[in-house]
């Protein structure tokens, strides 16, 4: 038999799972379905030329873009997965995908309203430091996936290479509808005529439903851990130590892998576990989480090598760290 | 040889789980309780959704005939109908979620800053002039909440009424419990109690999770909220009268903006 406490304890931790595995999946599933069928219809609809033609050549140029695009495209960190995936099998280089797979989430017009809300009336610019810190941080995680990428195409975080490729033949097959050529060129190498709008459209639906149910269940096994560490990692054990800025900062970027916060409220929350104690970890949490948790880590690891999707987190946990603890000290010492 | 016309199993398989979750979500919005799991701003967000997921489903109805090359494993449904089951025994439970963030003394600080202009100026203009009988209905609770615990001796001798969920720990004394309300922000994963701790010997007739009424005499305490041998002053109930009440139409739910 169980012990009172521990029978109470065991029905909190189970109530704190399905709390927040129905507010999770509730919150990215929508967002998850949107970037789908964005990524669909981009597929299906924008020839590849049109979306290169987008984005300038020069390579800093073009992540300085990606780093941008994401106001046009106001989805959450779910959303982004796929639609960062379509652009790289547009042919878009790894670090333009990469740009807007960490900017995006960052500089949706949501995430910034709630962050000026959230902070508003504190004296801190939290809501700019957390944009400029943020387009600092993925400008520079892009630029290390630039050079590291340039002679090792091996290395692709969004999945064009190794396990991936394999997969990509899944999905090609799995289709009924192929998705029509935007530019289709008959054997003869005459143009025929465009495939039509209906043609198009079933096949977005096509993709858009395989893609969801492929990409859904990685998605929810993310969110599934990430409640389970809610439910039995007590949130006071992650926030036992602010003291130094060192310390705030890793909590703050531990904090933000574990809950897996959607990046439009997680300003409020910052704001009331870790202000005014220490605005190195709000920082830290506020541009981390946005770019890559828990439940975006398992939904990428359907198309990424282990290793490759534990050094790209690495990196872009080491890069946020130094950036924000960098200003924060700064903006101290100032 | 494969007849052309033989039904697709996959197919069915996609239709049927679209058409389950866009029903699901047509459920939950009809009866009030998708407010238990996100912010209504999330509604138009959730219920597009429904559409859209409805809009698969027909997708796939028109194609059942043209089968995919391989079949979708059991692995792409299975998930979908796991979180539906979740999520459907979150909806139908009555749970309070107490001290999620609300971890340490800083939590009283999340305060003025998201207040609307109204609930400010109606904040301001009670300042020093709170009624004798202070009433924590869903407008108010929660800038009463703050400018109980910003200044808990301000309200010290008010009457109060206060409905919500009754709540106990292990660490708290056998006459001592909190009557509070769900806070949301964004959605249920980012859920807080908030409330008021009160003390009276009426609360042995209550368990977890009851819905009540109580009211009584505003006092402070010197109270560890946490169970981390921090004692902070905080507001406190003196009970004259704690009862069972139907909950009726009333959300368990204060959304702060």
């Amino acid at each position: 038999m169980l012990s009172p406490d521990t029978a109470a304890w065991l029905r909190g931790a189970s109530e704190t799972f399905t709390t927040t595995l129905a507010g999770l999946a509730f919150e990215t599933i929508p967002f998850l379905l949107m970037g789908t069928l964005l990524s669909a219809t981009i597929q299906a609809f924008v020839p590849d030329q049109a979306l290169k033609r987008l984005f300038p050549k020069n390579r800093y140029l073009s992540i300085l873009v990606a780093l941008l695009v994401g106001v046009f495209i106001p989805i959450c960190e779910c959303g982004t997965v796929p639609l960062a995936r379509r652009l790289r099998q547009k042919g878009m280089p790894l670090s333009t995908a990469v740009a807007f797979l960490l900017a995006a989430p960052l500089v949706n017009p949501m995430t910034i309203i709630s962050t000026f809300v959230a902070f508003r009336g504190t004296g801190n610019p939290v809501f700019a430091a957390r944009l400029g810190l943020g387009l600092a941080s993925a400008f520079i995680v892009a630029l290390i996936v630039e050079f590291a990428s340039r002679n090792r195409p091996s290395i692709d975080i969004l999945g064009q290479s190794g396990r991936a490729a394999k997969l990509k033949f899944t999905r090609a097959e799995g289709a009924a509808i192929p998705a029509p050529p935007l530019l289709p060129v008959s054997s003869s190498g005459i143009t025929r005529s465009r495939p039509s709008i209906a043609s198009r459209a079933a096949a977005t639906l096509e993709h858009a439903s395989y893609d969801f149910l492929d990409s859904g269940r990685y998605l929810i096994a993310g969110i599934t851990i990430a409640a389970i560490a809610r439910a039995f990692i007590p949130t006071r054990a992650i926030l036992h130590s602010l003291g130094t800025p060192l310390a705030a900062t890793g909590t703050g970027l531990l904090s933000a892998y574990i809950l897996s916060l959607c990046s439009s409220a997680d300003a409020f929350v910052a704001r009331s576990i870790f202000a005014p104690s220490s605005y190195f970890a709000v920082k830290a949490f506020l541009v981390f989480g946005p770019m890559i948790d828990l439940k975006n880590t398992i939904l990428l690891s359907r198309f990424v090598k282990p290793r490759h999707l534990i050094a790209f987190v690495g990196i872009v946990a080491l890069v946020v760290g130094a950036v924000t603890l960098s200003a924060s000290l700064l903006m101290e010492a100032l | 040889m494969t007849s052309t016309r033989e039904i697709s199993g996959s197919r069915l398989a996609r239709s049927l789980t679209f058409l389950t979750i866009s029903f699901f979500i047509s459920w939950l919005a009809g009866n009030g309780k998708l407010a238990k799991i996100v912010h209504p701003r999330m509604n138009l967000w959730i219920e597009g959704a429904g559409a859209l997921f409805l809009v698969l489903a027909f997708a796939q109805m028109l194609l059942l005939s043209k089968k995919p090359r391989h079949s979708d494993p059991v692995s792409f449904f299975v998930p979908i109908a796991y979180v539906l089951a979740i999520t459907f025994i979150f909806v139908q439970s009555n749970t309070f979620s107490p001290s999620r963030f609300d971890e340490g003394d800083d939590s009283v600080a999340v305060e003025n800053a998201i207040f609307s202009k109204r609930d400010k100026i109606a904040a301001q203009a009670s300042k020093g002039a709170l009624p004798s009988t202070i009433a924590f209905d869903d407008d108010r609770y929660w800038t009463l909440y703050n400018r109980l615990y910003d200044v808990p001796s301000a309200a010290a001798g008010h009457q109060v009424v206060i409905q919500g969920f009754f709540h106990r720990t292990g660490g708290y004394p056998a006459d001592t419990a909190l009557i509070g309300r769900n806070l949301m922000w964004c959605c249920s994963a980012d859920m807080s109690g908030i409330g008021l701790v009160a003390r009276g010997q009426e609360v042995a007739g209550f368990k977890e999770s009851d819905w009540v009424e109580a009211s009584g005499r505003l006092s402070t305490i010197e109270f560890d909220m946490n169970g981390d041998g921090k004692k902070t002053t905080i507001p406190l109930i003196v009970i004259d009268s704690l009862k069972h009440v139907d909950k009726g139409a009333t959300s368990s739910i204060i959304f702060p903006f």
